[in-house]
């Protein structure tokens, strides 16, 4: 559901992808933990992927102030509440503790700056243990300990009732703790064990940009909180709740603190300032202060850079834009694969869709589309290295990836043809097929964009010639509301990818909360269930792809293309930039740019 | 005259209120801030997505009957509760803070380039006027018709490139750069007062200008025609005919008379250029009521656009009284009654 910003595209998608959604940043090495000089590679996390393998922030040298723009000013600290919960806000990661790292390249690994070692003790039933560095602390001195784990699992999982019988936590998503034991702590706070009722693949999602829970203890009167219960619903847990909502809304020096390389130092609509945080345990590099100002226009952010005012920024794809980057003095340009992607679904519940005859239009429609010609007209401009997109599941820098639609890159109009023909279609005086009385059109219904409206040019044109006559239905409110209600003979919009892949399953279940095109496969269905609940990666990703290949087979949806992320720096900082769309874009490792401008 | 301001002011809240009424009818059309939302949380929570969002439309005020909302809206606006912003995914904001906030930067770069536009704008139409047909009259006229027809935006980016050109020579040979083309400096406004003039100069100059520019093109076109007008008339000759200086005979006896339409042409005007002001604040990258207008826009946010909406209706009311008040001082034969 990308809209025409990415704050709107984060607005919409990011609660679902709490620690998800992130680039296919340039391919860099991985496992390199030493990067320091100019022309040095971004640190990924380590490239074995076991637990074994911690993320450890490089040594780099310490250097003075870095400016970026960005489209929205960061408003909230926490960004673990469905209300606050926003891309603007996800660059407190720099603050913010998480037990994983997910680097550009959406490798996943545990934190090792917070974590001595994280280990699977057991799968019947899956345990978890967390132990936490004695040195890590939170930049008032207080130890980051079991209970900052505590807190959020009991955020997810609390009854407790704010105002209007609201959830008095406000999770932004419960999905993982709600399968989850209380965490025990021990060694003085310093492990966490986690218990889970039921097996669940994506545990390395869960506590991620977690928030100082002594802060609300203070706040609550000194509630100990893991003295609450998620069935607590006294006056107790409710002040509690209400204190973890306040507490952390806006800006509050005194509560906003780190646990990271560097500390929220204030906030104002116009810019924020980061400095190091001095109670930071790890290498103490990177620059001195991240200044980030706010600008929405994009063509404003380019001429700021140009103009020196800033040194980073990371505007919308536009194709304008990247040009000017391009031949800019002094500035590098860098454009990825990102995680959201555009695709077409048909409203399987729409009887033109239905039986062999639908089966057949749809077929068609996969070969009559000519993707490859879409990409080079709309895409290409921006980031010339897109290729179509071979698989839902699965990005094609994530290991898994398997393309399973090669065989719909370009357009195949005589093939198109044979399928309909071959399903009993006959060509019309009119040029359009129709077969038992039904004719093969239908509207491809989308949101008003520019893009979106010529891909629907495009493939109207391309499936004219196949005798398929698809009509562009765009409507302002289509993603907001007929999108939802299914109101739509087929559906172009983007979803967002991600590294854990529960996320995907009401999209693609039977009767799932994203399902909106009515897609059921009970075999798909018991396929995410083995997912869902496998712990091995080689198992999980076999399920995966597997369901990736029933889709394929039943064309129920045709993937387009990822859209690219852009950012561009000046030539003074190193690393080259890449970009995360869980950990704030481009700023998901700022505790490594140095500049010598 | 306390009568005619006393009825002035009865008609500027008659109209105020049609105003209110029209503006929400037409911010409802723009659309369901809750909608988006809504679908996520049906998406990504089905159990409890119904309960939340109907909680959702509650909070907003969403849920009642068009003049309810509307006559609510009112009564809390008026009484100075001008609501939060409503979108579920977002903390939400005091409306009148973020208003006035805005409505002071913006005011800052409105009124100090209104202000350079009249004089300089009234200054080169009066110098054209006096040498009309002369080849300053011509390039004047040429230049102010030029920047009459090129968008704001355009402006504002060539002057924007102009900037980084000039900087970029600044720099080249061994002076700071100077000109900056979006919002304050980072760290803000900080030094001793010789920096600070070079801070705000730096800052400001690009954006006055351009709003600047297009607000000149029209002052000094009805500055010249207006002039034009008044020194042929009878009693300019009868000033010159007694023997007095050009300079006296133009400043004294013809520019005051020939002012009339430069304060119709600036009140209306006020309009125009808080628009401008929406596109040059965007392309400056300044957090003012011009940008804001554009991301609530974005966010569907009802009470923050009315609130833009009533604050600019109530700036243009009281630039066109004001005009009417100026209209008596400029020229006492006017009556008000």
């Amino acid at each position: 559901m990308r809209g025409n910003t990415r704050a709107l595209a984060a607005a919409a998608t990011i609660p679902l992808l709490l620690a998800a959604a992130c680039s296919t940043a340039e391919k860099q090495p991985t496992g390199t933990n030493n990067s320091s000089g100019a022309g040095r590679a971004a640190t990924m996390c380590p490239a074995g992927g076991q637990l074994t393998d911690l993320y450890k922030r490089p040594k780099v040298a310490q250097s003075g102030n870095i400016t970026a723009a960005v489209e929205e000013a960061v408003h909230d600290y926490n960004n673990n509440t469905s209300t606050a919960n926003n891309f603007a806000n996800s660059l407190l990661s720099l603050a913010e503790p998480s037990a994983f790292m997910i680097d550009s390249n959406l490798g996943v690994c545990p934190d090792g700056d917070l974590l001595t070692s994280v280990e699977q003790t057991s799968a019947d039933p899956l345990t978890i243990v967390y132990k936490i560095r004695p040195e890590a602390v939170w930049s008032d001195g207080t130890p980051v300990s079991c209970k900052d784990f505590y807190l959020p699992w009991l955020a997810a999982n609390s009854k407790a009732k704010g105002s209007g019988g609201t959830l008095a936590f406000d999770p932004v998503t419960v999905t993982g703790y709600d399968q989850m034991k209380a965490p025990a702590c021990s060694d003085n706070g310093k492990t966490v064990t986690t218990t889970f009722t039921k097996p669940f693949g994506d545990w390395k999602k869960l506590f991620t940009t977690m928030v100082p829970a002594h802060v609300i203890e203070q706040a609550a009167g000194g509630t100990e909180v893991t003295t609450i219960t998620p069935d607590d619903t006294s006056a107790k847990a409710t002040s509690f709740a209400s204190a973890y909502i306040k507490k952390f809304t806006g800006f509050d020096a005194a509560a906003d603190l780190s646990a990271g390389p560097y500390l929220l130092k204030s906030r104002t609509d116009e810019q924020s300032v980061l400095v190091r945080n001095d109670k930071w345990w790890g290498e103490k590099g990177g620059p001195d202060t991240i200044t980030i100002v706010t600008n929405p226009d994009g063509q404003s952010e380019v001429q700021s850079l140009q103009n020196q005012e800033v040194q980073i920024i990371q505007p919308q794809p536009d194709a304008g834009l990247a040009q000017q980057l391009r031949s800019a003095s002094g500035v590098k340009f860098n454009a990825t694969a990102g995680l959201t992607y555009e695709h077409i679904d048909f409203q399987m519940k729409l009887p033109l869709f239905q039986g062999d005859t639908g089966k057949a239009l749809r077929e068609a429609v996969f070969l009559c589309v000519d993707r490859t010609d879409i990409i080079t007209k709309l895409v290409k401009a921006v980031n010339p290295d897109t290729a179509p997109l071979g698989n839902f599941m699965f990005m094609p820098n994530e290991k898994g990836y398997a393309d399973h639609y090669a065989d719909f890159n370009t357009a195949n109009i005589d093939k198109a043809k044979q399928v309909m023909e071959g399903a009993g279609w006959k060509l019309g005086s009119d040029g359009v097929y129709e077969v038992n009385g039904k004719k093969a059109t239908f509207r491809l219904g989308h949101k008003v964009i520019d893009n979106r409206e010529r891909i629907a040019q495009l493939v109207g044109a391309s499936c004219g010639k196949a005798g398929i006559k698809i009509t562009d239905d765009q409507d302002a409110e289509f993603n907001a509301k007929r999108l939802p209600a299914g109101d739509f003979d087929a559906a172009l919009f983007a979803w967002v990818g991600t590294p854990f892949k529960s996320d995907n399953t009401p999209n693609y279940t039977t009767d799932g909360g994203g399902n909106y095109n009515g897609y059921s496969n009970k075999e798909v269905d018991a396929l995410f269930q083995t997912a869902n609940t496998a712990t091995e990666d080689e198992k999980r990703n076999e399920a995966l792809n597997k369901i990736d290949e029933l889709m394929a087979a039943d064309k129920h949806s045709l993937p387009l293309y990822q859209f690219a992320d852009m950012m561009a720096q000046r030539d003074t900082i190193t690393p080259a930039l890449s970009y995360d769309g869980v950990f704030g874009g481009v700023f998901w490792n700022a505790y490594e740019w140095s500049t010598t401008g | 005259m306390i009568a005619y301001i006393v009825r002035r002011l009865a008609v500027s809240i008659l109209l105020l209120l049609v105003a209110s009424f029209l503006c929400f009818a037409l911010v409802q059309m723009l659309g369901d801030p809750i909608a988006e939302w809504a679908a996520g949380q049906r998406q990504r929570n089905p159990n409890g997505a119904a309960q939340a969002v109907a909680d959702a439309y509650s909070r907003a005020g969403l849920d009642k009957p068009f003049l309810t909302r509307y006559l609510n809206w009112l009564g809390n606006f008026v009484r100075g509760d001008w609501g939060t912003t409503v979108n579920p995914g977002r903390t939400p904001e005091n409306v009148q803070a973020k208003i006035l906030h805005a409505s002071v930067i913006t005011l800052r770069l409105i009124l100090f380039a209104t202000v350079l536009a009249i004089v300089v704008g009234m200054l080169t139409g009066v110098v054209t006027s006096v040498r009309h047909n002369s080849a300053l009259d011509y390039g004047v006229t040429g230049f102010s018709f030029l920047v009459f027809s090129m968008p704001i935006f355009s402006v504002a980016v060539l002057l924007k490139i102009a900037g980084i050109n000039f900087n970029n020579l600044l720099q080249a040979g061994g002076l700071k750069r100077w000109l900056v083309t979006a919002g304050y400096p980072p760290g803000g406004f900080t030094g001793g007062l010789g920096h600070l003039i070079w801070q705000f100069t730096g800052v400001y100059l690009l954006p006055t200008l351009s709003l600047l520019l297009i607000s000149f093109a029209s002052y000094t076109r009805f500055q010249r025609a207006s002039m034009l007008d008044v020194v042929n008339a009878d009693y300019v000759r009868t000033a010159r005919a007694k023997g007095l200086t050009e300079r006296r005979v133009v400043w004294v006896h013809a520019f005051r008379n020939a002012l009339i339409p430069i304060v119709t042409v600036a009140a209306l005007n006020m309009g125009s250029v808080i628009s401008g002001a929406v596109i040059t604040e965007t392309v400056f990258g300044w957090q003012g009521m011009g940008s804001l207008l554009v991301t609530y826009v974005n966010r569907k946010e009802p009470y923050m656009i009315l609130a833009f909406l009533m604050v600019t209706a109530v700036f243009v009311i009281l630039a066109n009284l004001l005009a009417d008040l100026a209209y008596a001082w400029i020229d006492p034969r006017i009556r008000f009654d």
